[in-house]
């Protein structure tokens, strides 16, 4: 907390009307045009909005299930309904809730936080936000219509499946969530890119707030995870709607590939979601002791930690499906090394306590409500570890204890901390101590009322999902309580809600402010534009490290203290050090991606019941949109733009100094993922039915040539691809535009060949998806890496029409750097797909 | 990216180590030779990335190698100890 002097980039006074330019390009639109607003903060506190009333929804819906089983034998509800009740509790309360407000609070909090005036791409975040409030609130209605999906949050076939669960509600729950998922994918990109490119000059990896730590690991787990569960929604609705049997065991499907798809996705899942949350605790703590966290390296190492063991737990849901006695002790070993980072941030949150004072604030009071429920809800975590001990109560009241101490302590209690803690950042008010203090006393309360309980409940052997229960069994009074906490919970969060209501009084440009005397950025002054100039960070808390910060940066004393374009403009740095690099152009509002939004929305909603035709048209016209929106952007390269301190910075860049590339890069990730998402699900199923995989080389399996000569094609694609480059880079002659257009012409011709041709080479020996797992298999290969080819078809037919249109060039060819790079990778995804449909059955006969 | 590389190293060893197990128990069967092998290969790797980076400024990737080693010394005891 030492002052230390350093030349500042610009000198005073700032030239007259400067303020009121950067107001002007920054200005949200008003009345029924804010629709199309996508300032970061407008967006976030949309989005946390959103994500609240689903909160209140899904936790209606629990009370009306508490109702039912307050007392023994009743019938408020029927079997039916309750059904639908536990399945969209579970599904709100995990899609449209957890994971949507973290996100939301990252698109709120991150571009304050890293001293940037907003993320990289805030069209993303506005097409994310409005695809997943649209198909939420679809989603969310089609209980009061009775299709509802009905068969659990984790949807186990054969249960699920269309011989068991014949109407559309199963539908409705695989493409929404599908849907949703795209739309938290769309997110996480946004964040990764927003987190690596834009922090202030000066914030270095190790300078970076926790929470934004935490941000990072989180998005980046969702682009491992979140794949595994869309390929899972995607082979569950194709057996669905085609009957492709990857799920029926007669024809050599198995059941158990889905439970492993899906807590592939969902035991990292649980870590999505209390990372984040941990961060935010890891920012609270600090300023309520008033001094540095202790061990932020450590915690670092944990977070990190955590988001890769995460992914080595997912067979601890699966302890009681027969699996080997090895995997049993491989995976419950796994489980228990889980808890050694988890411990290490505990321990570093009780240390930061224990060496400042800590103020008895709300968020404190949350944090401390935390820190017990999160420690019970592990230390049962590390009994569900143990498989002889989950063998008894898998599937019992005591798991749903388990989860819920987890999921409320790990996840609700830091956000309702964080709310308490980072309103006055955004809100003309602060909110009220003593509704505060009511809101978190009835919640504590009300959560080891209502969870502890269950316990009990579960270990005397009460099933989950029962929807009744006869008298006499030693569930009586355990349900009872459990009752009685939900409603005082509800009481509480009731209570943070008028709070809200009476106090919460949103502004970008007037809020409280630091009324905490916090460090980080996120409380330094704000505008409409974010801070007024970007600040040079050299320390983990300079609000603290230099007290005058604060006003230096709103005299405008630091970089970009206006705006050079007249337009939205933000600071994009280097990924590492965080050193100046180029000045983004940042896009402003957009019709396009609101309507992108809402027709995408429409496709996958009118396709769930089963209205193809207008569903078409509603994809064609969001693709439009698309389209539309990005034309709009890739600029060019313009004037170098003084930042101050003497810095010119291009207001462009190209090839991997790119935000656009980093994008890119991500999005091939989560291909890639569900990709082996795919190979795995296929090497899985071969090893369970061997029988259904050819026997010969002559036996349904295409003679090599066919492979062959589709590597042959595909490669000629990727060579196209380098020539189109090369022609790009020589080509300010109209011929070299010409042989630019031709060679992607020849790649996009060459990919969609190759595509086409693997699907006739399965369909001329005679192979149909229906027919076997392995088939089915085969021709999921061809869909995935058909839906790729497609969308780089689309690319490559844009790239060309932006050379064609003037809008590409040697200079202004980030449009094409993308769509190179997409191109590569399905050359190379095609390629090892050919090995494992044509090589690897051959290699094993 | 060197340093990010160097980062990460040790919990993609993890990872590779983790697959490995699985993979070979999964789908070829595991013998307590292999695991061995795999657990020692991996632990070698994870102290070389220690040993590079424990002079590096920050200790943050020194930190994770350790927290990577334990983690594949824990989860796979039972395999050595019980490979059948």
């Amino acid at each position: 907390m030492t002052e230390k002097r350093s030349p500042l980039p610009n000198r005073l006074p700032r030239p007259k009307g400067e303020l009121a330019l950067l107001e002007k390009a920054w200005k949200v639109p008003e009345g029924w045009r804010l629709l199309t607003a996508v300032n970061n903060t407008y967006i976030g506190v949309f989005y946390i909005g959103a994500a609240l009333l689903f909160f209140i929804l899904a936790g209606v819906l629990a009370l009306v299930m508490r109702l039912q089983l307050a007392v023994p034998g009743n019938e408020i509800v029927g079997q039916g309904t309750y059904n639908q009740l536990f399945t969209m509790h579970g599904t709100v309360m995990m899609f449209l809730f957890a994971v949507p407000v973290v996100e939301a609070i990252g698109v709120m909090l991150l571009p304050q936080m890293l001293g940037a005036r907003d993320l990289p791409f805030p069209r993303l975040s506005a097409f994310a936000f409005w695809a997943y409030l649209v198909g939420g609130l679809f989603f969310f209605s089609s209980l009061f219509m009775g299709l509802a999906p009905d068969g659990g949050w984790f949807m186990y076939p054969p249960l699920t499946s269309s011989r068991y669960s014949p109407g559309d509600n199963s539908d409705f729950w695989l493409l929404g969530i599908g849907f949703i998922e795209i739309s938290a994918i769309a997110g996480a990109i946004e964040i990764i890119v927003g987190i690596m490119r834009t922090r202030a000059p000066g914030m270095t990896l190790d300078k970076m707030p926790i929470f934004a730590w935490a941000m990072l690991v989180f998005a980046g787990m969702i682009v491992f995870a979140f794949p595994a569960v869309i390929l899972a929604t995607m082979l569950l609705e194709l057996e669905r709607s085609f009957q492709w049997p990857f799920f029926i065991a007669d024809k050599g499907g198995d059941p158990l590939l889905w439970q492993h798809l899906f807590w592939f996705f969902g035991h990292p899942e649980v870590y999505i979601i209390f990372l984040p949350a941990a961060g935010m605790v890891s920012m609270i703590v600090p300023t309520m002791t008033g001094v540095p966290l202790v061990g932020y390296r450590l915690i670092v190492v944990a977070l990190v930690a955590t988001g890769f063991f995460s992914f080595g737990l997912w067979v601890h849901h699966m302890f009681t499906t027969g699996i080997p006695g090895l995997s049993l002790a491989f995976f419950s070993a796994a489980s228990m090394v889980v808890t050694i980072p988890s411990a290490m941030q505990v321990f570093s949150w009780i240390a930061t306590m224990a060496s400042g004072r800590l103020r008895l604030t709300v968020p404190s009071l949350f944090v401390l409500g935390f820190l017990a429920v999160f420690v019970i809800g592990g230390l049962t975590g590390v009994m569900v570890a143990m498989v002889p001990f989950d063998w008894q109560v898998h599937d019992t009241y005591f798991i749903v204890a388990h989860l819920h101490y987890v999921l409320y302590g790990g996840m609700v209690f830091p956000l309702f901390a964080a709310l308490y803690y980072w309103a006055p950042a955004f809100s003309k008010r602060r909110l009220s101590e003593t509704l505060g203090r009511w809101s978190f006393a009835l919640q504590f309360i009300g959560v080891n009322l209502a969870y502890f309980p269950m316990h009990f409940a579960g270990l005397a052997g009460m099933p989950r999902r029962v929807y009744t229960y006869p008298a006499g069994l030693g569930w009586d009074l355990p349900n009872l309580l459990s009752t009685v906490g939900a409603f005082i919970i509800a009481l509480g969060v009731l209570l943070c809600l008028v709070d809200l209501a009476r106090n919460f009084r949103f502004s970008a440009s007037d809020a409280v402010g630091d009324v905490w005397k916090a460090g980080t950025l996120e409380w330094l002054p704000n505008g409409i534009y974010g801070p007024r100039s970007i600040p040079i960070v050299e320390d983990r808390e300079p609000l603290w490290y230099r007290p005058t910060l604060a006003d230096e940066v709103e005299e405008g004393r630091y970089f970009l203290p206006g705006t050079k374009t007249g337009g939205r403009e933000t600071l994009v740095t280097t990924p590492f050090d965080a050193a100046p690099d180029y000045v983004l152009l940042v896009p402003g509002p957009s019709w396009r991606s609101f309507w992108a939004a809402i027709f995408m929305a429409a496709f996958f909603l009118l396709l769930t019941v089963k209205l193809v035709v207008p569903a078409m048209a509603c994809g064609v016209l969001s693709l439009g949109f698309v389209v539309a929106w990005l034309w709009q952007t890739d600029p060019g390269p313009g004037p170098k733009l003084a930042i101050g301190a003497g810095i010119r910075l291009p207001s462009y860049r190209t090839g991997s100094s790119s935000h656009s590339w980093w994008a890119m890069i991500v999005l091939v990730l989560v291909a890639a993922s569900l990709f082996v998402a795919l190979a795995f699900s296929y090497f899985y199923i071969w090893s369970v039915s061997p029988q259904v995989w050819p026997q010969a080389a002559s036996d349904r399996l295409p003679d090599l040539s066919w492979a062959a000569t589709t590597a042959v094609i595909l490669v000629a694609g990727s060579i196209a691809l380098l020539f189109a480059d090369w022609a790009l880079k020589r080509g300010g002659t109209g011929a070299g535009r010409w042989a630019l257009r031709a060679t992607l012409l020849l790649a996009v011709a060459a990919l969609g060949t190759a595509c086409f041709l693997e699907f006739c080479a399965q369909w001329q020996v005679g192979l149909r998806p229906a027919d076997s797992s392995y088939a089915a298999l085969v021709y999921t290969f061809t869909v995935v890496q058909g839906q790729l080819v497609a969308a780089f078809i689309l690319m490559g037919l844009y790239t060309i029409a932006r050379s064609m249109t003037g809008k590409l060039n040697a200079a202004r060819r980030v449009t094409f750097d993308n769509t190179k790079c997409l191109g590569h990778y399905a050359v190379a995804q095609g390629l090892v797909g050919l090995f494992i449909v044509h090589v690897s059955p051959r290699l094993a006969l | 990216m060197r340093t990010w590389l160097l980062f990460l190293a040790a919990p993609l060893v993890w990872f590779a180590h983790f697959s490995a197990l699985y993979g070979i128990a999964a789908f070829a069967g595991l013998t307590s030779t292999v695991a061995w092998t795999l657990t020692g290969l991996a632990c070698l790797a994870v102290a070389s990335v220690w040993f590079v980076a424990r002079r590096s400024p920050g200790d943050m990737t020194a930190w994770l190698a350790l927290l990577s080693l334990a983690g594949i010394l824990f989860q796979s005891l039972p395999l050595m100890l019980m490979p059948s």
